[in-house]
């Protein structure tokens, strides 16, 4: 045991810094990594996408490096997601379930960095985890923000706005001649198939990225990340891809929690703390408009709704510097 | 360059010849071997396995073995790991004591938290809680390359060697996660000559 507390130590000398604890709720060890300006107000804790995505991966992005230059920054990966391990049950990817995992990494955060206010952001379908956790009284008071970056709220909405703007570009890409074989074929697929499934939606979510709608640049996609990242830190590329590998299809099953039949238009009626919602006005899987009808729904009277222009789905990554431009204050205000 | 079925014929005459010769060497020995070593998962994260190895059936080239292993390694914020299983291997010594050797085993793995563990407690509030190890089956596979020291002019009764494999961690939540992993040790042959 005494060779086992000095590899530890050694190992935890050799890590990237920050500060690691973890998460165990329902048979799934998650962690959560804080990095940046710890003592400083407030703290950020960013919901990861997908569902299925990572967060922990995103500690690289230039926007993130900026954001922590001010403030702390934790990066929690959810069940069955990015780099979480344990033995969790697939049945349990469920938004019910996430907002009660959430909760369990707020209070921790909140025993860990007591007097700290807490702002959720929540980016794509970490949108929908924290919009739902905020729309309840009690869980709100522990919270002091909310930023919502191109986050779900009314999957249906989503769908069907996504659908039409991929049929939209597509057609322009046919008009202007630039593989028409291919738009073409994509366009024939999409009449056939009026309404996303399950089935259909990773075929949309590929010609999305296609399109430029979840990152205007291919360029700006940065691969599995650094060695650094994968050696000295939480995050795992190994882990990340199989759970992708593994979780992709249970997370949009159709059953009942189905993430494509989440509606979260009423609960956005419950949110009170002060919001901003930031959309990149490309983006193609969560389209501003979608955005537009939720925010009309928050019922904070502190809220803001901003769009960057040239962003996609990923507008911290296509557009880094206007997007803590735009935090930045909204962080310092609360 | 396009295989003649002549070349085939002399390669099929080559192998079985020399499986032949090497049925022939065959003796049952029991040798033990006692090692120790760097384990990296990943290469980098660091980690100690100490084991035996029995010869089962060995021949001057050709060795069965079979062998017990125990270590941990830490994957510093991701998990640390403790491990406990068995292996079987295939060595080949050639005349300099230079060995490669295909390996395959199957662990027990017992996968902590680098860090404070937080859940619900029994009485419904949140809190640190017991850093709690989940249990995994660990396969594993690779190969091997030593020099044994005492089939050499300096008789030492040594072999270091060096391991690039890659083992398997299942379930995690339902699904493998594969680790590469290195080792770099030591055997000691007691009286040399395994």
């Amino acid at each position: 045991m005494r060779a086992l507390a000095l590899g530890l130590a050694v190992a935890m000398a050799a890590c990237g810094g920050g500060d690691t604890f973890f998460v165990d709720s329902e048979h799934a060890r998650m962690p959560v990594w804080v990095r940046g300006a710890a003592a400083s107000q407030p703290l950020v804790l960013f919901i990861h996408g997908g569902p299925g995505g990572v967060s922990t991966y995103f500690e690289e992005e230039p926007a993130m490096q900026t954001l922590q230059q001010t403030v702390a920054v934790a990066y929690w990966d959810q069940r069955g997601a990015g780099s979480s391990w344990g033995q969790a049950d697939p049945t349990t990817y469920t938004l019910k379930q996430s907002v009660k995992d959430l909760d369990v990494v707020v209070q921790a955060l909140a025993q860990r960095y007591p007097a700290r206010k807490l702002v959720l952001m929540g980016w794509s379908w970490g949108g929908a985890v924290s919009g739902e956790y905020l729309s309840d009284p009690v869980r709100a008071a522990r919270i002091s923000g909310w930023v919502n970056v191109d986050g779900t709220v009314n999957a249906f909405d989503i769908n069907a706005t996504s659908r039409a703007w991929a049929m939209e570009r597509a057609q322009t890409r046919v008009n202007e001649g630039r593989e028409v074989e291919k738009w073409s074929k994509a366009l024939t697929w999409y009449e056939a198939t009026p309404v996303l499934g399950p089935s259909s939606i990773f075929r949309h979510d590929g010609y999305l990225f296609d399109l430029g709608g979840v990152l205007t640049e291919p360029k700006n996609q940065r691969g599995l990340g650094s060695l650094h990242l994968n050696l000295f830190t939480p995050f795992s590329g190994l882990t990340m891809l199989s759970n992708v590998g593994a979780n992709a299809a249970a997370i949009v099953s159709d059953g009942p929690e189905n993430v494509l039949k989440t509606d979260l238009s009423r609960s956005m009626e419950s949110v009170t703390v002060p919001t901003l919602f930031i959309w990149g006005r490309e983006d193609g899987a969560v389209p501003v408009s979608t955005g537009e009808r939720a925010f009309t729904r928050v019922a904070a009277t502190t809220k803001r709704m901003v769009v960057i222009e040239g962003a996609a789905h990923e507008v911290f990554a296509d557009r880094p510097a206007e997007f803590t431009a735009e935090v930045l204050p909204f962080l310092d205000a609360l | 360059m396009p295989l003649r079925p002549q070349s085939v014929m002399t390669l099929l005459h080559s192998l079985l010849l020399s499986v032949a010769l090497s049925a022939a060497e065959l003796e049952v020995a029991h040798p033990l071997e006692v090692n120790a070593a760097y384990f990296g998962e990943m290469g980098l994260h660091p980690g100690l396995r100490a084991g035996v190895d029995v010869g089962l059936v060995v021949s001057p080239r050709h060795a069965l073995i079979g062998g017990l292993r125990t270590g941990f390694y830490v994957a510093p914020g991701q998990h640390s790991a403790l491990a406990a299983g068995a292996r079987l291997a295939w060595r080949f010594t050639a005349l300099a004591g230079f060995s490669a050797e295909l390996f395959a085993g199957a662990s027990l793995l017992g996968t902590f938290s680098t860090g404070d563990v937080y859940g619900e407690r029994s009485d419904g509030t949140v809190g640190k809680v017991a850093n709690a190890p989940y249990a995994a089956f660990m396969p594993e596979g690779g190969l091997t390359l030593g020099w044994n020291l005492s089939r050499t002019t300096l008789a030492l009764p040594l072999r270091p060697f060096f391991n690039l494999g890659m083992f398997g961690r299942f379930p995690v939540n339902t699904h493998w996660v594969p680790h590469p992993f290195v080792e770099i040790g030591l055997a000691f042959i007691p009286g040399g000559r395994s």
